[in-house]
């Protein structure tokens, strides 16, 4: 029970901030609530016009910073509430274009297991739904070559299959549609934000105080343009295949209380930037109700 | 994996149930992907019934004093004729058998020939918007459709479109042809009835005009401008609105004048107007102190946009216009000059949301229309709210489009002539909302477009004057509010714009229209 708890509320924080989505394999537990705080930084100086790579000195190196907050509460055994919400700089090394700073979206998931089957001691396999809905949490702006999001408001639905091994290993697999509305820009018209299809593979295990996995994350637009002279812009075509780790340990004597540290890469992507991003959080799980079923 | 344990078994039921959730989330799924959002790409306009056909506008002045009896046109066949009749005949039949896409597109460019091509031109200029690499050698083939590219390129096709609509005014009253559908009641008319006469075909001399300008400015773009002008033509016909030879008649006036026009773009010096040396000793750019001139911001460094712009060619009396001249800038060592510098700073600083959506909304930066596209996406709401004839539209156009451009030329000069640095090149502290435009400052070339356009449209359009003009006020502060000009560009700028604007003006008066 303790390994399930643990996992559950490590991931919470490097998925997200990481962005590769916020749901996992793990349900909370009736009543169990889990806080996160993370910080990331991502930087590029090279991003893909299309698929090919490009430079642009009068951006230099773009950094984008970011404080999150999580929270994910397990409503009942079978159903998690997630909810996100980010702090986003992002900054420009060269030229003059200004920094942009907002609370950028807030989101909101609903997490059920629809399957399960135990196999005893040679696993488990568990199946999970989750459905989503993100929106802005500010007015930031959506189409500046220094821009910390698309301001689109988006549905999401995931499917993710995940199987247990025994001596605290695991492999999860997930795919899932993200449905991006249309938005207005400044300049006063209105212009889609390209769909997308998200697959996440990871594998993973625990060791004692001792957590880490491994994961690689493809996105595909369903559809959109491509980066014009070096002008971004909502409707660009955004795919990535991004991989990364993530490392936790718990704070003994506070067993409530984890770090973790995570690394990303993109590996090869589509009107994107080529980011490596490094992560660092703090984890604390508030138990609320002790359910003793779980 | 076959084994099943008995803790399976006990939730079987429950497991069951999540399956339909789960099959739910699978429908949720295709209807998210389902959802239609798509933004159509052609603007759907009401079809025009002009309020008034300007029975005398064959008398109107034309811009390229066009004489109307050096243009030949095929003989228009009395409408007895056996030829007329055989081309009525292919209206009944033709309009009584369209289909839905003929339908369509007859619809399509029922909104109005000048309007349609108009907005067809915006979206060339936007295109060809994108900065060539540095160092390329210029290719024809691919034009930098830049704010002083396009100002020339919608004064050149509207002046087109009205000197050949105003031509075509008057032999429609000389030859007085009747509309097919006075003649035969059995045409299925889609456009409004009209005793507008209709040969030769307003559509085809705006088709013919219109195409031949934008290949001249947009070469690559030949297949796709025949292919449009071909449409045109064809949709008059699934409208029941034109025959053949109204048509035919059209085509042929609307190339005549088209040369006529092209002929005077071939020599109003545009051509040498990239000169990166001459401009140089033009301006006597020496004598401004080095550390006092304007230096591009863009890495690789990038020669200033179009140097010699400012000898073009202008269409209004070049005298009038010159003496519109902005004044030189204040020294940037004065105190005036230093406020101007802070205030830059202070807004780039504390630069409010509201300010960056006027930056962005009024930047029409590259890939866009340019500044003096938006202004025609002003003017042509405006002209499509009051209604206006094929020619009195085209005449609204072409006198803005040629202030715009002659604001513009003045702008331009002054920017060489004061070669006068950005805030940021002198503050790099101020960070800016819109991309720094590469070239010098004074005066605002967004200013001087909106001042010349503001002016002119309020004239035509009396009860938008004051929505007009805020417009343009906002137009010139969005340049300090993105944090690429001082206010006294902005100003001077819009001041030397709306000079040219009353130029435009006195040109409305006198023209016949009125």
């Amino acid at each position: 029970m303790q390994f399930k708890i643990t996992i559950g509320f490590i991931l919470m924080v490097v998925l997200s901030a990481q962005g590769q989505g916020m749901i996992d394999g793990f349900m909370r537990g009736r009543g169990n609530l889990t806080t996160a705080l993370s910080y990331s930084t991502e930087s590029y100086d090279t991003y893909y016009v299309k698929d090919s790579a490009v430079n642009n000195l009068n951006l230099g190196t773009i950094t984008t910073k970011s404080v999150n907050l999580f929270a994910a509460f397990g409503a009942t055994k079978y159903l998690d509430v997630v909810v996100g919400l980010p702090f986003v700089s992002a900054n420009a090394s060269q030229g003059y274009w200004s920094t942009q700073s907002a609370l950028q979206d807030f989101s909101i998931y609903l997490k059920g297991r629809v399957y399960e089957k135990d196999f005893g001691a040679l696993g488990k396999l568990s199946a999970i739904a989750a459905a989503g809905y993100i929106m802005p949490a500010s007015n930031y702006v959506p189409d500046a070559p220094v821009a910390i999001g698309h301001r689109s408001k988006n549905l999401e639905g995931r499917l993710l299959v995940q199987y247990r091994l025994p001596f605290g290993l695991f492999v999860m697999t997930q795919g899932g549609y993200i449905q991006r509305g249309n938005i207005t820009i400044d300049r006063g018209y209105e212009v889609s934000v390209p769909d997308a299809w998200d697959y996440v593979v990871r594998v993973g295990g625990s060791y004692k105080i001792l957590y880490a996995d491994a994961w690689l994350n493809i996105q595909r637009a369903r559809s959109g343009t491509n980066i014009g002279a070096g002008v971004p812009f909502p409707t660009n075509a955004v795919s990535y295949q991004r991989a990364g780790f993530t490392l936790y340990s718990s704070v003994p004597p506070i067993k409530n209380i984890g770090v973790s540290a995570g690394m990303s890469f993109t590996l090869s992507g589509e009107n994107i930037g080529k980011a490596t991003r490094i992560s660092i959080g703090i984890v604390y799980n508030v138990p609320v109700i002790k359910d003793k079923n779980n | 994996m076959k084994k099943s344990t008995s803790p399976m078994k006990s939730s079987n039921k429950a497991c069951i149930f999540k399956w339909k959730a789960a099959l739910l989330l699978i429908i949720t799924f295709s209807v998210l992907q389902s959802c239609d959002e798509d933004i159509p790409s052609i603007k759907s306009l009401p079809i025009l019934a002009p309020t008034k056909v300007d029975e005398t506008a064959g008398n109107w002045k034309t811009v390229l004093s066009i004489n109307a009896s050096s243009i030949s046109l095929p003989t228009a066949e009395a409408i007895s004729s056996a030829a007329y009749q055989a081309e009525l005949a292919e209206l009944v039949s033709l309009s009584n058998n369209r289909t839905a896409n003929q339908t369509s597109t007859a619809n399509y460019w029922a909104a109005g020939a000048v309007v349609r091509w108009n907005e067809i031109a915006r979206a060339l200029v936007a295109k060809y918007n994108i900065a060539p690499v540095v160092g390329a050698p210029a290719n024809p083939n691919k034009p930098f459709s830049n704010p002083p590219f396009a100002a020339r390129a919608y004064a050149l096709l509207s002046v087109a479109q009205y000197d050949a609509l105003v031509t075509s005014w008057k032999f429609k009253y000389q030859i007085n042809r009747p509309a097919p559908a006075s003649t035969n009641a059995s045409i299925k008319l889609l456009t409004p009835e009209t005793t507008l006469p209709s040969f030769p075909s307003e559509h085809a001399v705006v088709a013919e005009a219109s195409r031949k300008v934008l290949e001249f400015l947009f070469p690559a773009e030949k297949e796709y401008l025949q292919k449009l002008a071909n449409e045109n033509r064809d949709s008059r016909k699934w409208a029941g609105a034109n025959t053949q030879s109204d048509l035919d008649a059209g085509t042929s006036l609307g190339s005549q004048v088209a040369t006529l026009a092209i002929n005077r773009a071939k020599t109003d010096r545009m051509s040498q107007a990239g000169s990166q040396t001459t401009f140089i000793d033009y301006f006597n750019i020496a004598r401004i102190a080095e550390s006092d001139r304007w230096i591009s911001l863009e890495l690789p460094y990038r020669p200033p946009m179009l140097p010699l712009y400012g000898k073009v060619k202008t269409w209004y009396d070049s005298l009038s216009a010159f003496a519109a001249l902005p004044p030189a800038p204040p020294a940037l060592t004065s105190v005036e000059f230093k406020n101007a510098l802070q205030e830059v700073r202070k807004i780039a600083d504390e630069r409010t949301r509201e300010q960056w959506r006027i930056a962005d909304f009024w930047a029409d930066g590259a890939g866009t229309y340019t500044p003096p596209g938006h202004w025609n996406l002003i003017a042509q709401e405006l002209i499509i709210e009051s209604k206006w004839s094929e020619v009195r539209s085209a005449r609204g156009f072409s006198l803005m489009n040629r202030a715009v451009m002659d604001a513009g030329i003045l702008c331009w000069y002054s920017k060489y002539q004061y070669y006068l640095p950005r805030p940021s090149q002198l503050d790099p502290a101020i960070k800016t909302a819109t991309g720094i435009p590469n070239f010098p400052s004074y005066t605002s070339g967004h200013a001087s477009f909106s001042g010349a356009a503001a002016t002119l449209l309020a004239y035509l359009f009396p009860t938008q004057a004051n929505r007009l003009l805020n417009q343009a006020d906002e137009a010139a502060m969005s340049r300090l509010y993105g944090g690429i000009h001082y206010r006294f560009d902005n100003d001077r700028g819009k001041e030397c714009g709306a000079k040219i604007g009353q130029l435009a003006v006195a040109w409305a008066q006198a023209d016949g229209a009125n």
